[in-house]
């Protein structure tokens, strides 16, 4: 479960990368551009770092035990 | 829970609310591209147009970094303020002319745009629009596609030259107009113009 929610993370970041820097944004777009693909990087970002912080504690606990 | 995912969370939550100032609130103004100064001040050149010297400004366009360019316009045409980024507007006695940048996505091509999407338009938004000549030409080794038309405004029959230089991400757009009756004496001053463009970055 947790490898599912780190490559779909994964996805969502690289996403936000594509969109910010390798599509082809048109004039009318560039607002909604900006905010879609920082909303994804940063999402994906912080989707990441909860998963592995998260695991993280887990292991620590499990060494506690 | 861990106290890291909650700081991450709750940091997350804030940089969502900056994202969003940026993109609509009220920093939003930062995004958008906005015209250069230095693109609005000219510098005074001489040419030769039908055998005479004609005082000519030298506009160097500097608004969007992938196409930077240079044109010139006669110095006796009036300047008329334009809100487009990368544009030129200026008006004569009996016509018209100007410079812009057109962005043209990338799963199309320049003629393919002008042919399915500009010249459609125009049917539909200019008076008296019916197609003189169209051709592919050169502007200075760039690929440019030339559309000329007949028009009519205020009970006048005008004539127009609109010329689309392909470029790295936007097309160059010049547009040249004249009274039908003075078309032909301007001709060779609209092509002084229009050679006198050339992409800088290119």
């Amino acid at each position: 479960m947790r490898q599912i929610f780190l490559f779909v993370s994964l996805a969502v970041l690289g996403f936000g990368f594509y969109l910010k820097f390798f599509y082809d944004v048109p004039d009318s777009q560039i607002q909604i551009n900006f905010f879609v693909s920082w909303f994804l990087i940063i999402v994906g970002g912080a989707s990441i770092s909860m998963n592995l912080f998260w695991s993280g504690s887990k292991r620590k606990n499990n060494n506690d035990a | 829970m861990n106290k890291k995912v909650i700081a991450i969370f709750v940091i997350t939550i804030a940089a969502l609310a900056m994202l969003w100032a940026y993109a609509f609130g009220p920093l939003s103004g930062t995004i958008t591209p906005k015209a250069n100064p230095a693109s609005l001040q000219p510098t005074a050149t001489q040419t030769t147009v039908n055998n005479q010297n004609v005082a000519f400004n030298a506009y160097h366009n500097r608004d969007l970094a992938e196409n930077f360019y240079t044109i010139k316009f006669p110095q006796t045409w009036q300047s008329q303020s334009s809100t487009q980024v990368g544009s030129y507007q200026f008006t004569f006695s009996n016509g018209s002319g100007s410079a812009g940048l057109q962005d043209v996505a990338d799963n199309t091509t320049l003629e393919l745009f002008v042919l399915s999407q500009d010249e459609p338009n125009f049917k539909k938004t200019v008076p008296g629009y019916s197609r003189i000549n169209y051709q592919k030409i050169s502007v200075n080794g760039n690929d440019a596609y030339q559309l000329t038309y007949h028009s009519t405004a205020s009970g006048s029959d005008y004539e127009t030259v609109k010329t689309y230089i392909a470029g790295v991400d936007h097309a160059a757009v010049i547009t040249l107009a004249a009274k039908q009756s003075d078309f032909a004496n301007m001709q060779p001053l609209f092509t002084s113009i229009l050679n006198s463009f050339q992409w800088e970055n290119k």
